[in-house]
């Protein structure tokens, strides 16, 4: 099973700053536990995954409307907000 | 009763439940609710100094690893298979669930342990785990009920039974309480 | 350039809001136009905690797509997560279906543009490779150094309907598009208002010398929200690529924005910044079975698909072209005008050219605000308003086709019923429009005419054999009945005294 993970993909993809001592500690944590989780790539597994759950229809939803909690509320726990929207530094076209 | 694939539960476990973890915790940004870092210029900068004062040292890891597991290239060989193996537990517990009524184990394999001693060896943090995971992955009733002290410290063994069997799990530990009445035990502080 | 040698191969991922009241995922309503967060609740926010519920409409909207479309609908669907951070993604992931969607495969029959507005263009299927139920995000606006935070957008259902790679043209590109919102509104499955959003597109684009079988790299274009800018995108695109091929540059696989405003192109990522948006089947929605007895319940919801109708009254009412496609443009209008065709059906024709000119017209100059979807093939007419009725315009054909009143008094009566939705009958009794088509009279004065000297010449030329000298003598005679003769009435009792 392939290991090979970078540490600064890593962090980047779920958006965490890493200081060298933490990126040093978590990749030993990491190699470890992925040595460990080799057993699975060695079992013998059946070929797909089973729908464990599966729902019919009658656990649906009506499209009946329910409450709002309004932009008050939104505003109220957001950590900065202005004119009813919750305000963030400058967004740049498709920065993400 | 034969369970050949106990030894894949807690990795099979590991890497579904971190990279859940992983996905179910991106919403701790720094957006909406809860702590945000003010150190922040652009967004991007925004949602990762935030998640990085905000979240523990297990929490992070666990973020990483779940990350990793389903991360373009690795997928396949971690979480995919993780959901496979999922399915031989289930499959092997249902098998054995139609020979017995119910399956006793330990509830975890050595007394409690000190708090934060563990926490630099995730390894073996996680497979405390190793009597409770198949259950939880496999999606069975379970219980703990104690039933003595080890060293001390008090312990429980553990009862897993077949889908809807939460009846009979509570009867059968009923019993074994009304026998044993370990519930009020503590241990030395 | 030789555009003529290359040819191009376009795929398209249409992303349309269904029509419902509430969300996808959660029970709070949404519609446009609502002040900030005012339509959010906690499983929209992504408060802790919560956990999403799906909304049976949204499916069934979703389903009656695939059946409008002729698509195949499985058994299951199931949702994943796309895993990506950003400021109006509440989750930071989105749940969308990639592996199990609601529909696949499928269908959309287009017309593209042909010779002339009257002749009938070439007809192609689009393949569609499937559509699957997802989520809308919110919206950010910029001010300054900040953006602000929308979220009332969130959670909209949202149905992402893929394409094959079977559209060859902007025009072919339009075309499919306009079929495509035709479909969807007339089965009431979304409304389609580009204005407010309600349709946005991704436009795949790739190039080939002719005769080659390999696709070549394509280029995607994200977030068109409007039919001429898919159509200028694309041959922006074409362009563009064609020229770097030309100049022996390659076209490098990336994901590009469209700027409308000076209708240009720009990248906005390239491969190697492509997203790892770590799928993975949600774990809070179980796999939904569909139940065939739900398929065929909404089966019986399918609207007739336009261009089966329009075939239908081509063929089977003898309808022109034109009149066929101004009607089933508008399920309404082609309803309307299938209502009066049953209260009188000896003539269609005749029923259709007042629906798609007099009615229409009128109707458009009533209605005051244009349409949002502004492609001027989808007329917005508001029918519910119109106080003529489908039964009085085909007695208004009727008394017409019976010679009761002229094709002009008929003008008349129609601009009437149009204003005060009253029958024909009654409209030309209160006017006194009825045409004389009493013969003993009309005979009288045909007599007195034909014995005045002044038309001498005209009816010996008559008589000579120059058929057209008859109509000098009907004038006077129209005149003398004050325009209230039947005019075929007229021409026949003329023929006869003439001998």
């Amino acid at each position: 099973m392939a290991k090979g993970f970078d540490i600064d993909h890593l962090a980047k993809l779920a958006r965490l700053q890493l200081s060298a001592e933490e990126k040093a500690l978590y990749s030993n944590q990491l190699n470890q536990v992925l040595t460990y989780f080799e057993t699975l790539a060695r079992a013998d597994l059946p070929p797909a995954a089973n729908v464990a759950q599966v729902i019919e229809e009658s656990a649906l939803r009506a499209d009946i409307p329910g409450q709002s909690l309004g932009a008050e509320a939104v505003t109220k726990i957001a950590p900065a907000s202005r004119d009813g929207q919750i305000s963030v530094p400058r967004v740049v076209d498709d920065e993400s | 009763m034969d369970l050949p694939s106990s030894d894949l539960a807690v990795p099979t476990y590991y890497v579904v439940a971190t990279a859940e973890a992983s996905s179910n915790l991106a919403r701790y940004d720094g957006v909406r609710y809860g702590h945000r870092s003010t150190q922040a210029t652009t967004p991007v900068e925004m949602m990762t100094l935030s998640r990085s004062e905000g979240f523990g040292p297990e929490v992070k890891r666990r973020i990483l690893l779940g990350t990793f597991v389903l991360s373009a290239g690795y997928a396949d060989a971690y979480y995919v298979r993780a959901l496979r193996a999922r399915s031989k537990i289930l499959s092997e517990h249902l098998a054995a669930l139609e020979k017995v009524d119910m399956i006793l184990t330990p509830t975890v394999p050595t007394p409690a342990f000190k708090a934060g001693e563990k926490i630099s060896d995730p390894l073996q943090l996680y497979l405390e785990d190793i009597f409770t995971i198949p259950a939880n992955l496999a999606g069975l009733p379970a219980l703990s009920v104690p039933c003595g002290k080890s060293q001390h410290l008090p312990v429980g063994f553990h009862l897993v039974g077949a889908p809807l069997s939460e009846k009979k799990l509570l009867a059968a530990s009923r019993v074994f309480e009304a026998a044993h009445p370990y519930r009020h035990q503590q241990a030395p502080l | 350039m030789s555009e003529s040698s290359w040819e191009i191969v376009i795929g398209l991922e249409v992303h349309v809001q269904l029509r419902t009241r509430t969300k996808v995922f959660a029970s709070v309503p949404w519609g446009f136009g609502e002040e900030p967060n005012e339509q959010v609740d906690p499983v929209v926010l992504g408060l802790p905690g919560t956990l999403p519920v799906v909304n049976r409409a949204a499916v069934e909207q979703a389903i009656l797509f695939g059946l409008v479309v002729e698509a195949t609908i499985p058994e299951r669907c199931a949702w994943d997560r796309k895993n990506y951070f950003y400021p109006d993604n509440p989750k930071n992931y989105q749940l969308t279906q990639k592996d199990f969607p609601v529909t696949l495969g499928g269908q959309v029959e287009i017309e593209l543009p042909g010779p002339s507005r009257n002749v009938m263009g070439e007809h192609k299927m689009i393949r569609l490779h499937h559509a699957h139920l997802e989520e809308d995000v919110g919206k950010l606006s910029h001010s300054g150094s900040g953006s602000l935070v929308d979220y009332n957008r969130a959670g909209v259902p949202l149905l992402e309907i893929v394409t094959e790679p079977d559209l060859r043209s902007a025009a072919e590109a339009a075309a499919f598009l306009n079929a495509l919102v035709a479909m969807l509104t007339q089965a009431g499955v979304a409304d389609c208002d580009m204005e407010k959003g309600q349709l946005r597109c991704d436009a795949n684009v790739s190039v080939r010398r002719r005769g080659d079988t390999q696709l070549g790299t394509r280029t995607e274009t994200k977030n068109l929200n409007s039919i001429s800018g898919v159509r200028d995108c694309i041959q922006y695109e074409a362009a563009r690529q064609i020229r770097e091929l030309e100049e022996g540059r390659k076209i490098t696989q990336e994901t590009r924005g469209w700027n409308a405003v000076n209708a240009r192109g720009y990248v906005l990522r390239d491969k190697e910044d492509a997203h790892d948006y770590r799928y993975f089947p949600d774990p809070d929605i179980p796999t939904l079975k569909i139940s065939r007895a739900t398929v065929e319940r909404l089966q019986k919801l399918v609207p007739e698909r336009p261009f089966h109708r329009q075939r239908r009254y081509m063929e089977k009412l003898g309808l022109p072209y034109t009149a066929t496609s101004v009607l089933i443009a508008d399920k309404a209008l082609a309803d309307w005008f299938e209502a009066a065709v049953a209260a009188y059906p000896q003539n269609p024709s005749g029923i259709a050219n007042w629906v798609a000119n007099d009615l229409l017209r009128d109707l458009s100059a009533a209605t005051s605000a244009p349409d949002a979807f502004s492609e001027p093939s989808v007329a917005k007419v508001s029918l519910a308003d119109c106080r003529i009725k489908p039964v009085q315009l085909a007695g208004l054909v009727k008394i017409t086709d019976e010679g009761v009143i002229s094709k002009q008094q008929a003008k008349e009566v129609f601009a009437e019923m149009f204003r005060t939705g009253q029958d024909a009958g009654e409209i030309v009794n209160a006017k006194g429009l009825r045409q004389n088509s009493d013969a003993g009279e009309l005979e009288k004065i045909i007599q007195e005419v034909i014995a005045d000297p002044a038309v001498a010449k005209s009816i010996a030329e008559y008589r000579a054999g120059n058929e057209k000298a008859i109509n000098a003598l009907k004038g006077p005679i129209m005149k003398r009945t004050q325009g209230k003769a039947n005019p075929a009435m007229i021409d026949q009792l003329l023929r006869k005294h003439l001998g």
